[in-house]
């Protein structure tokens, strides 16, 4: 009883760690996608002053629910 | 699902670094050179041919030192760039960039002849420069330099303009004046509606459909 438990317990630990560790993995992925699209995105508006381009580029992040804020 | 918080930085901008504000012109010759950052000239041209990549200012110099001081060690489409004062349109064609002067105004006409599909980009502040045929024409909005295109005169000598310089125009001319504000347009991709499409025929039709072109997705 207390080993199965144990086991269990264990067993638990190592799937919440594994999905930590993925999640983690997936998501800094996707937000140096992100970050990598909408910085291409950007560089004509820097280069040519233009900040309500950038902020257009930058609305498309709305879609994106884990993101707070957004800046160039 | 996720409590993530993700703080996205996309690079740091220099915009606020700046310490005493450019002036117009040091800000026009920085735009000359980053136009030639935007556009694809057609291979094999007359211009072409040389070891370097002319950009020619054509009657008196509005910059003076300041585009040699800009465009020093620059190079477009892997070329050094060089700056040619020229006094006649028949010295344009050997040029990639040529900025007519607000001197020239007069001669436009003639200007343009001279270079017709010699695959130069015109750039210029002379009012209405994009209308008359130019390509791109510089306009001061409050304390901001911007520039509006003439897409179809850059198309017609075979010029590729990047649809990330066209997002940033102040506006996108084509033959025919029908113009349109990416701004009014908002983030909504550019469709003239089936009825209005079917209406017109022709040059017209072609024009929105070349429109749709650059700005749908």
């Amino acid at each position: 009883m207390l080993v199965s438990g144990a086991a269990l317990l264990l067993a638990c630990a190592a799937f919440i760690a594994l999905d930590m560790i993925t999640f983690r993995q997936a998501m800094l992925r996707n937000l140096s996608t992100q970050a990598q699209i909408i910085g291409s995105n950007s560089v004509s508006a820097l280069l040519f002053n233009d900040p309500q381009s950038a902020e257009n580029t930058l609305l498309a992040l709305k879609a994106a629910p884990n993101i707070l804020s957004a800046q160039v | 699902m996720a409590l993530a918080v993700a703080w996205v930085l996309v690079g740091v901008s220099c915009l606020h670094a700046q310490q005493s504000k450019p002036t117009e012109y040091q800000v026009k010759a920085a735009y000359l050179y980053n136009f030639g950052r935007f556009v694809k000239w057609p291979p094999g041209l007359a211009a072409g041919k040389g070891d370097s990549f002319p950009v020619c200012v054509l009657g008196r110099d509005p910059f003076g030192s300041i585009l040699d001081s800009t465009l020093a060690g620059e190079a477009l489409e892997g070329k050094p760039v060089v700056i040619r004062r020229i006094a006649k349109p028949q010295d344009a064609p050997d040029c990639r960039i040529l900025f007519v002067s607000s001197t020239e105004e007069n001669h436009l006409k003639e200007i343009l002849a001279a270079i017709d599909q010699a695959g130069v980009l015109t750039v210029s502040d002379i009012p209405g420069f994009s209308r008359r045929g130019g390509m791109i024409q510089f306009v001061v909005e409050g304390d901001r330099i911007r520039f509006e295109i003439n897409l179809a005169t850059a198309e017609s000598a075979k010029l590729v303009l990047s649809s990330e310089l066209l997002k940033v125009a102040a506006a996108v001319r084509e033959m025919l004046g029908l113009e349109i504000d990416p701004y009014v347009q908002g983030s909504k991709p550019f469709h003239l509606p089936e009825t209005h499409m079917d209406e017109h025929v022709g040059q017209r039709r072609g024009t929105a459909v070349s429109m749709c072109r650059v700005y749908c997705p």
